[in-house]
């Protein structure tokens, strides 16, 4: 037993060993280089290089590749981040990014958030651990990250955690490869159009705004997270409810109840366009990627248009 | 529990240390309670199916031996057959042949609601080979029932194989006072962290492309259900073999040895070869005993050639109560016999050129038939077929997640690199037995853990197997 036990020692040992070593010279040498990408790189870019951004777009894909700061003119003249986030993009992403943010001294005057009701109505399963993962090579520099991190992921998530290279499961990849290109990553505002367009021949069947669907309440608690962050730092919050082709995700029941949820919280600045039908030009095929999706055609006329309703804020 | 959990690793730490220190009854009681725990951790209530089919062989094993006329024992065989797989019927296979008498217009039957015991399959299938040879007369009647409840439920194997022989496991199990030596432990802990990799590194993140594919293949041209199907061959191998390394590996470091059950299937020159080497314990399962029961290749070729299509038909059907299922074992018994009839298993390839053609020639075909496997029904594997035969256009091929699929190319070109180059010459034990071996291996184990930890996917999602 024990040359068993040692040799289970040794090899643990061995492991932490080359686990610090690795993640300290690659967190510094290699992940704070790179600017851009989903696997911390634009959060480094906000963080490092953004260090007067006016207003951030905060939200999923559907804000990362709809809503282009530049043609947000009547905003801060387009002075913007889009900090959207594909897969995970959800609320409680959004709610640790902003405070990460703020506890950095990045603290823009506007944030724009975007939110879809259908995927907090039918996400059953709160996978907290997917959502906050993005985040996780700041844990050591956000006190309201690690904090969530303590409070809401289970004990296997915290076991894995001992090993510091998990921070960067999943995106060791994502991570080199932003960093080979870190020197051509220039005028970066998040942004990033689609190409292509949506093949419509499939069926297309709306969410079935019938069923009963309940609210994920880890995720409406973030959606009021947000809002009190805001708040508290004196940042205007304006909430953006994106189209999408056919009305596939539009859930109105679930949109009332976002709505009402942020009026208790004293935000007004609404600007829905789930109904696609507000924006004629975006009810054809060819401003789509996919049903939830527009291209980089459609994201220019609907950041036009979003940027046309904001006039009225007169934030410039 | 999972292999893949973080409750597993602790869940056997304990248990191993206990184990290491118990000898005798003592150990097969705590193997009999950490199998029971690990069982119930699905559906507790379960348990209580496994006890009844262990019950049901172990007093029909006993009467054949004690029963003098064979007219008896052969009484006491039908009654442990048709008894487990009654069992099996019921949980299994009942819903399917009332949707089939439905759709029929033969009856209108109420399905039952119900949930498939996870592995019933295989231990259906490892107390029914026991009965069989006991019948056979080729081992002895299990007289201790805690000793017979053990080679049914040990832990290792029980919820997706290998289908342990009663003649290689019921002796180890005997007396249960062998020493764990360090080696047993060092082999099995490496061989286990190889599993894990190719489960979690290779199988699970190829899981994120073919699920995305397959599950809206309406929405994907040919090319990317092609990419699609191809990759489900590898995730599908590395999922089930990745889980019988780890098996095996857990057996190991508990001082126990299981047969191989994959050896390295892909690089088989020949369907009759793949089947050799492509879950090994099933496939020698179905030969002596459906195979060989219904006459084998002593009958004439046409008889060889429909006891072949037979034989894989009921694998087939044995993996899941569908026709799709059934659909795949039946193109498999028929790639089968098809070779038997050509004779092409007997020309061996010589050049490198040759040798690969043969090994690309096999992994088409057999990445033809897991469409029927992967498919949900009979209806989308049609359409899947329809639209890579006749809506390919690599130009509309979809990468879906760059990400992802860089990960993807990188697990498999690893995990391909190290079947090929180190797997395919050494065992881990002639691995061990080499000069430094230990280390090797050690080094091996550290770097699949960083693979693990950096590219694996973290939610530890279920075996596909589980399901049979």
């Amino acid at each position: 037993m024990k040359k068993i036990l040692l040799k289970i020692f040794v090899l643990l040992l061995v492991l932490l060993i080359m686990d610090r070593l690795f993640t300290y010279f690659f967190t510094k040498e290699i992940f704070y280089k790179t600017m851009a990408g989903e696997s911390g790189g634009s959060v480094n870019y906000l963080i490092q290089k953004k260090q007067h951004v006016s207003f951030l777009i905060l939200g999923s894909s559907r804000a990362k590749h709809h809503i282009d700061p530049a043609l947000l003119s009547n905003v801060y003249n387009g002075d913007g981040y889009n900090a959207g986030i594909n897969g995970t993009g959800g609320l409680i992403y959004n709610s640790l990014l902003l405070k990460l943010l703020i506890e950095k001294k990045r603290i823009p005057k506007l944030v724009i958030l975007q939110v879809d009701a259908y995927p907090y109505f039918t996400m059953k399963d709160d996978n907290v651990n997917a959502e906050i993962s993005p985040l996780y090579p700041f844990i050591d520099e956000s006190p309201a990250l690690s904090n969530y991190f303590k409070e809401q992921t289970g004990y296997a998530e915290k076991i894995k955690m001992w090993l510091h290279a998990y921070r960067f499961n999943g995106k060791l990849l994502n991570i080199v490869y932003n960093y080979a290109r870190r020197n051509s990553v220039t005028n970066n505002n998040g942004f990033e159009g689609l190409a292509g367009q949506i093949d419509t021949t499939g069926s297309f069947v709306p969410v079935d705004t019938g069923k009963t669907f309940h609210f994920s309440e880890i995720k409406m608690k973030a959606l009021q997270d947000i809002a009190q962050t805001c708040k508290l730092n004196g940042i205007r919050l304006l909430l953006l409810l994106p189209p999408s082709y056919k009305n596939i995700i539009l859930l109105k029941p679930g949109n009332d109840a976002i709505l009402s949820l942020l009026h208790s919280n004293d935000v007004y600045d609404i600007f829905n366009f789930s109904d696609v039908g507000t924006i004629p030009a975006l009810e054809s095929n060819l401003y789509w990627r996919d049903q939830t999706h527009l291209n980089k055609e459609g994201a220019a006329i609907f950041s036009v248009v979003f940027n046309d309703s904001l006039k009225s804020l007169h934030l410039n | 529990m999972l292999f893949n959990s973080i409750i597993f690793l602790i869940f056997f730490s304990v248990f191993f240390f206990l184990f290491y220190y118990l000898n005798g009854t003592n150990r097969k009681i705590l193997l009999f309670i950490g199998s029971c725990l690990f069982y119930m951790w699905f559906i507790p209530v379960y348990v209580l199916i496994l006890f009844l089919t262990i019950l049901i062989d172990y007093y029909a094993a006993k009467k054949i031996e004690d029963d003098h006329s064979q007219k008896a024992k052969k009484a006491h065989l039908l009654f442990g057959i048709v008894n487990t797989c009654l069992v099996l019927f019921i949980f299994k296979y009942h819903n399917f042949f009332i949707d089939n008498f439905n759709a029929l217009g033969i009856q209108h039957l109420a399905n039952w609601n119900i949930i498939l015991p996870i592995g019933l399959s295989f231990h259906t299938f490892q107390s029914l080979s026991y009965v069989i040879e006991v019948y056979r007369g080729n081992i002895k009647a299990e007289r201790n029932l805690l000793t017979y409840a053990n080679f049914v439920m040990m832990f290792p194997q029980l919820v997706a194989g290998p289908i342990e022989r009663a003649n290689n496991l019921l002796p180890q199990l005997k007396n249960c006072d062998h020493a764990i030596t360090y080696k047993d432990f060092s082999v099995g802990l490496h061989r286990f962290f190889w599993g894990l990799f190719k489960k979690v590194m290779v199988a699970d993140i190829l899981s994120i492309y073919v699920d995305a594919t397959y599950n809206n293949y309406q929405l994907h041209s040919g090319s990317t259900l092609l990419v699609g199907t191809l990759l489900f061959a590898i995730q599908i191998y590395c999922d089930f073999s990745g889980y019988s390394d780890m098996a095996i590996g857990i057996a190991r470091m508990l001082g126990f040895k299981f047969k191989e059950n994959f050896k390295i299937p892909y690089f088989s020159k020949d369907i009759t070869e793949f089947w050799r080497r492509w879950h090994i314990s099933l496939s020698t399962w179905l030969r002596d005993y459906l195979y060989i029961s219904f006459g084998g290749s002593r009958s004439g070729k046409w008889r060889t050639y429909r006891n072949l299509l037979f034989t894989m038909v009921l694998g087939g059907f044995w993996h899941g109560a569908s026709w799709n299922f059934i659909i795949w074992g039946g193109i498999n018994g028929f790639y089968l016999s098809l070779e038997k009839a050509t004779g092409l298993s007997k020309y061996k390839p010589v050049s490198f050129i040759s040798k690969g053609i043969r090994i690309l020639y096999v992994f088409i075909l057999i990445s033809f038939s897991w469409i029927f496997f992967r498919a949900v029904t009979f209806k989308q594997a049609i359409e899947i077929i329809k639209k890579i035969g006749f809506d390919f256009h690599a130009g509309s091929f979809q990468f879906l997640d760059i990400n992802v699929f860089s990960s993807i190319v990188f697990g498999i070109l690893l995990m391909l690199g190290f079947e090929y180059f180190v797997f395919r010459n050494y065992t881990f034990d002639q691995l061990y037995e080499r000069k430094h071996g230990d280390r090797i291996l050690a080094a091996f184990t550290i770097i699949f853990i960083f693979l693990i930890i950096f590219f694996g996917n973290s939610n530890g999602s279920q075996f596909i197997y589980f399901q049979f």
